[in-house]
């Protein structure tokens, strides 16, 4: 009879220890599968991502580069796009360490996308714009003076100066704009820290 | 009553070896296609000490054979590595390794001063759950975590693998108590070879400035060195992927003068070193295969030895023995990776 009393508590104890174990693990698990790292997942398996929570990855920022009809931005799952840019000049990868993923630089001929794994996502993690053929959304292009960027982005709280480089940053995103000899030597869009 | 205490106490044991017996089942072990995980752990299996510690990222576990340092000059060495490891995860690392012995010479690579903040869980999981508990694992903890991390998740890992059950394998249980040896002293071999290629121009920054959090722990690191009379000799790999910019470059050989350091990149001294990107790699440029590493060792052991006359121990009946067997497996997992590309 005691046995019995015994194997009951015992039961009864593991299975609360499992619904603790599984009711403190749901913040991981949601973590998990908006792909941040199921460690063991992520590595061999695949995320698992859903799209309700990749979504909440797609960039919260007013600044993108507009080509071919979509706008590119950054955080931005690099496929809904990448159809409509056609075929890169280039195209190049590396291997991230312990196989995490591909570091992808897709080279076209006025500008560059930088890709990071998100799980099966590619994310954009940066566009540089190499000539004066294209310009921001806003209209700013390489060769424009300080004092003309920061005409063009009034709206925005603009750091730095025509020394250096100028940074706007909206959201997610840095827009940032180095200079050369007193002009805009080269555009990049990049995750704001 | 005292029958019920004892049995108290029996269930409440019971329960506490259930769940730890669970969460080692769990955890991943790191045996399969990724080995990187279980590179940390290795280093409290070791039985003598060594002259010369190397701490980093794939650039050191990668890039250096541990062995072949030993062969060409009795060097004893270990290369605490683990992949994309922080400076903060390098720092506690060190502070941790010097519990257990005091190198003469500690070698960190400085590729991984261009992170400032905390990057990503997987990588953490795999510098940080090797470690054994104590307040540099705690620290370095505290320091890694990206904002949806929890603390109580690296005490309790099981909380963090419970939802791996349903993709156990067979390797879950076959290594839940030992696992392979998967580094040579911290070297992780590979024998196959892809040439390096052309990489992608790099981006321009618009600040080429070190953080504050990373430059924090190379500053501890120094401190750690010299409170320890240690030499610390900063270096860049050879690889020249990713970019290493010239600006960067410029700040740490800085640093370095100013904290009477020595810095070798070691990116201009690839024909010197003896380097031909066109079979020295496995990853097309990305890091050294064997034949690259061992060119690296025999150049940088060269150097080693030369300014910091360090002793030959290849005569000394505590290592040999020890190192017997340690090239005897080099040698094996040479021969098995070998046979495996031929397959």
């Amino acid at each position: 009879m005691k046995s019995r009393k015994y194997a009951a508590l015992l039961l009864s104890m593991s299975m609360a220890a499992s619904v603790a174990a599984c009711s403190s693990t749901d913040e991981p698990a949601t973590t998990a599968a908006a792909g941040q790292s199921n460690v063991e997942t992520q590595n061999e398996q695949g995320s698992g991502e859903t799209a309700a929570n990749t979504a909440s990855k797609e960039s919260n920022s007013k600044l993108g580069f507009k080509t071919a009809g979509k706008e590119l931005k950054v955080n931005m799952d690099f496929s809904e796009v990448s159809g409509s840019l056609g075929e890169p000049v280039s195209y190049f990868e590396a291997e991230s360490c312990a196989f995490q993923g591909l570091d992808k630089v897709y080279t076209y001929s006025d500008f560059v996308v930088r890709t990071y794994p998100d799980g099966d996502i590619d994310r954009i993690s940066s566009v540089e714009l190499k000539d004066d053929i294209v310009t921001t959304s806003e209209g700013a292009y390489i060769g424009m003076t300080g004092d003309e960027v920061k005409g063009l982005y009034s709206s925005y709280t603009v750091e730095g100066d025509a020394d250096t480089s100028m940074t706007v940053v909206d959201g997610d995103t840095k827009l940032s704009f180095i200079f050369k000899e007193g002009t805009v030597d080269s555009i990049t869009y990049t995750a704001a820290e | 009553m005292k029958k019920k205490i004892i049995a108290s106490v029996l269930i409440i044991a019971f329960l506490i070896a259930g769940l730890w017996f669970a969460q080692r089942l769990l955890m991943p072990k790191y045996m399969g296609k990724i080995v990187e995980g279980a590179m940390v752990e290795e280093y409290y299996k070791e039985t003598t000490d060594h002259d010369v510690i190397f701490i980093g990222d794939c650039e050191v576990y990668e890039n250096f054979s541990t062995i072949k340092l030993w062969e060409e000059y009795g060097i004893t060495s270990y290369i605490r590595g683990s992949s994309q490891q922080l400076i903060w995860q390098s720092y506690y690392l060190l502070e941790e390794t010097l519990k257990y012995e005091k190198p003469k010479v500690v070698v960190f690579n400085v590729l991984s001063l261009k992170y400032d903040k905390p990057q990503k869980e997987a990588y953490n999981r795999m510098t940080i759950d090797g470690m054994k508990w104590s307040m540099s694992k705690v620290n370095d903890i505290k320091a890694s975590m990206t904002e949806d991390e929890s603390f109580i998740d690296y005490v309790f890992p099981i909380l963090r693998y419970h939802s791996r059950w349903n993709e156990l394998t067979g390797d879950d249980l076959k290594y839940i108590f030992e696992k392979d040896q998967v580094t040579h002293n911290g070297y992780y071999m590979r024998v196959d070879v892809r040439p390096q290629g052309e990489f992608p121009e790099p981006m321009p920054l618009d600040d080429y400035s070190f953080g504050d959090n990373a430059m924090k722990y190379l500053d501890m690191m120094t401190k750690l060195c010299k409170d320890n009379d240690i030499e610390l000799v900063l270096i860049k790999a050879p690889t020249e992927y990713p970019y290493w910019y010239e600006e960067w470059d410029k700040q740490v050989s800085d640093y370095a003068d100013e904290n009477g350091l020595t810095y070798i990149n070691m990116i201009p001294l690839q024909e010197e070193i003896g380097l031909d990107m066109s079979v020295d790699t496995y990853d097309a440029g990305l890091h050294l295969n064997l034949t690259g590493a061992e060119k690296m060792s025999v150049y940088f052991g060269r150097w080693l030895v030369d300014t910091y006359g360090l002793e030959d121990h290849r005569n000394d009946p505590k290592y040999t023995k020890v190192y017997e067997e340690k090239i005897e497996y080099y040698n094996k997992m040479i021969e098995e990776q070998k046979n495996n590309l031929e397959e």
